[in-house]
């Protein structure tokens, strides 16, 4: 495909890809669901493999098309899912603040980043499921200075009550676009072209 | 069998399902099953007992285990503080060995019951079946299930792959639904205490889901993908190696199709066909069509084949619709099927 038609078709400014990662249970889907859908359920199952799901938000008057792959944490599909960091423009890595072997898991999470991400891939931390006060057995000021020793965002968010889900995607969202900004390559689409959406020969299209 | 779960002739399921994955034998049935039967389950109740206390709903190790485990962790520690000055004997040495063989053992049993545990309240969440309040049904079942699939994984290696709770989870509950009659008590007379029994299978269904499981994991060597050593796609029993053959298939049928999907899109068949592959598409369609889908799949002679071919055939009978599709609209419709 001519990259000038694209772009004429296309309806936002950006388009990037990020990927959840983290330990089995510790709510990823469940952050992308309220995202992706503002939704909430207690009845959740376990992602097998790899589940899409698409955002578009606003950032300073940019249209900004997220593209999320939520992975499966079970360490079986490690390998899988390792392959499906290529092309990702930032990952997103969670653990649970009521699980500390999610939180000591961080650090093998960050080994397969760094083995198979491209260089420049923007990274958060996030600790989920900050309304289980209760339970809690990783404090903010903990995983703070884990973060910050790694030189990476952090933020604790909560699916259930929805606290600052939203602002660790456009955390994210917002880091993107002055990378790409300060890179000089405008608003090209890097990754898998959204609008590749070229027309099979004899397809019997409708 | 039948074509829909409202059938009456549903109280059939059970027993041909256990006749199809071969844990019944289909010869001579009025003297052999009541045997292999009994077998089984006594073999079972011995398993369950030698590796797991289940005096509560939730299982959990057997206490003694643990406690001796505990032991063999302080005394561990102890010696690796402790300098070794003297020269064991061999005896002594291989007796160490032996007892870290059985506590990294333990360690893994651990970890694999912990994983189990995780996905096993994440299985069929909604369904009744499994959220059943009354004498904690729902909470017993998903008991049942769990234990089934740590005495599998426990004699398997500790493999344990999300997507058997799936595939463990629906064989329970159609066992545990089963209202049929034993079919012997038509001509065994002095079986009458138990031959009015309305849940002669169903009280069973924990013990004969384990076979039917097991059974399952041995056909066309259904297990292998959930083998991390076989992912190569040069097996083609493995998970990389079900999927090419998935994609062949495509490739063969519908050249346009795949080209579409595969080259355009970038989209690669490993995204949606993982999950179709070890839940035994369990996750795409709706409890009783999957409980159809599998009376089909367990009466086929290739099972293996008739998953693939199936997979194919979904992939393909959307094709309209996913030729007109970009990237996400084809995944959407591929990850949400129908």
């Amino acid at each position: 495909m001519a990259p000038g038609s694209s772009a004429k078709q296309r309806d936002y400014d950006y388009l990037f890809k990020l990927v959840l990662i983290g330990d089995s249970g510790v709510g990823k889907s469940c952050l992308l669901l309220r995202f992706a859908d503002d939704a909430f359920t207690e009845s959740y199952i376990s992602t097998i493999g790899v589940d899409f799901r698409f955002r578009t938000v606003k950032i300073d008057n940019k249209t900004v098309k997220l593209q999320i792959w939520d992975t499966a944490g079970q360490e079986r599909f490690r390998t899988i899912t390792s392959a499906y960091y290529r092309g990702a423009d930032g990952i997103i890595m969670v653990f649970d603040v009521t699980s500390m072997e999610s939180f000591d898991h961080v650090n093998d999470w960050l080994k397969e980043v760094n083995r198979y991400a491209a260089e420049g891939t923007v990274k958060l931390l996030v600790g989920n499921k900050s309304d289980r006060t209760a339970d809690r057995v990783v404090t903010e000021v903990q995983a703070k200075e884990f973060a910050d020793e790694l030189g990476i965002p952090f933020i604790e968010t909560s699916a259930k009550s929805s606290k600052n889900v939203e602002e660790a995607f456009l955390t994210m969202a917002g880091e993107l676009i002055r990378q790409r900004d300060s890179r000089g390559g405008g608003n090209e689409t890097s990754g898998i072209d959204l609008n590749g959406e070229k027309k099979a020969p004899g397809g019997g299209c409708c | 069998s039948s074509s829909s779960t409202d059938d009456p002739n549903d109280h059939l399921r059970g027993v041909m399902w256990r006749l199809l994955l071969g844990q019944l034998p289909t010869t001579d049935i009025y003297n052999t099953w009541s045997t292999t039967l009994t077998t089984q389950r006594n073999l079972y109740q011995e398993l369950i007992s030698t590796y797991l206390n289940c005096s509560n709903d939730t299982p959990t190790f057997n206490n003694n285990i643990s406690e001796k485990y505990q032991n063999q962790t302080q005394t561990q520690q102890q010696q690796q503080h402790s300098t070794r000055t003297s020269i064991q004997t061999n005896q002594q040495d291989q007796e160490q060995e032996l007892n870290d063989k059985l506590f990294n053992q333990f360690i893994r049993d651990a970890k694999t019951l912990m994983e189990i545990r995780k996905d096993v309240v994440r299985t069929h969440p909604t369904l009744q079946f499994y959220t059943e309040p009354k004498d904690n049904l729902g909470i017993r079942r998903h008991a049942a299930i769990e234990r089934i699939l740590f005495i599998w994984a426990k004699l398997n290696g500790n493999l344990y792959v999300q997507g058997m709770n799936e595939i463990v989870g629906t064989m329970y509950y159609v066992l545990a639904n089963d209202k049929s009659k034993y079919p012997m008590n038509n001509s065994n007379s002095n079986n009458n205490n138990t031959s009015s029994s309305d849940d002669y299978w169903s009280i069973y269904a924990e013990y004969d889901t384990y076979y039917l499981f097991h059974n399952l994991m041995l056909v066309d060597d259904i297990r292998d993908v959930y083998h991390q050593d076989l992912d190569h796609e040069s097996n083609p029993t493995g998970l990389h190696g079900r999927i090419s053959n998935i994609e062949l298939l495509i490739k063969k049928h519908d050249p346009i199709l795949y080209k579409h999907l595969i080259q355009n899109l970038n989209i690669d068949t490993s995204f949606y066909t993982i999950r179709w592959l070890t839940t035994l598409l369990s996750r795409e369609f709706l409890l009783n069509d999957t409980i159809r889908l599998w009376d089909s799949m367990f009466s086929s002679t290739n099972k293996e084949n008739f998953l693939r071919y199936f997979c194919a055939t979904m992939v393909i009978h959307i094709r309209s619709k996913l030729l007109c599709g970009d990237f996400g609209t084809c995944l959407k419709l591929l990850q949400n099927y129908p």
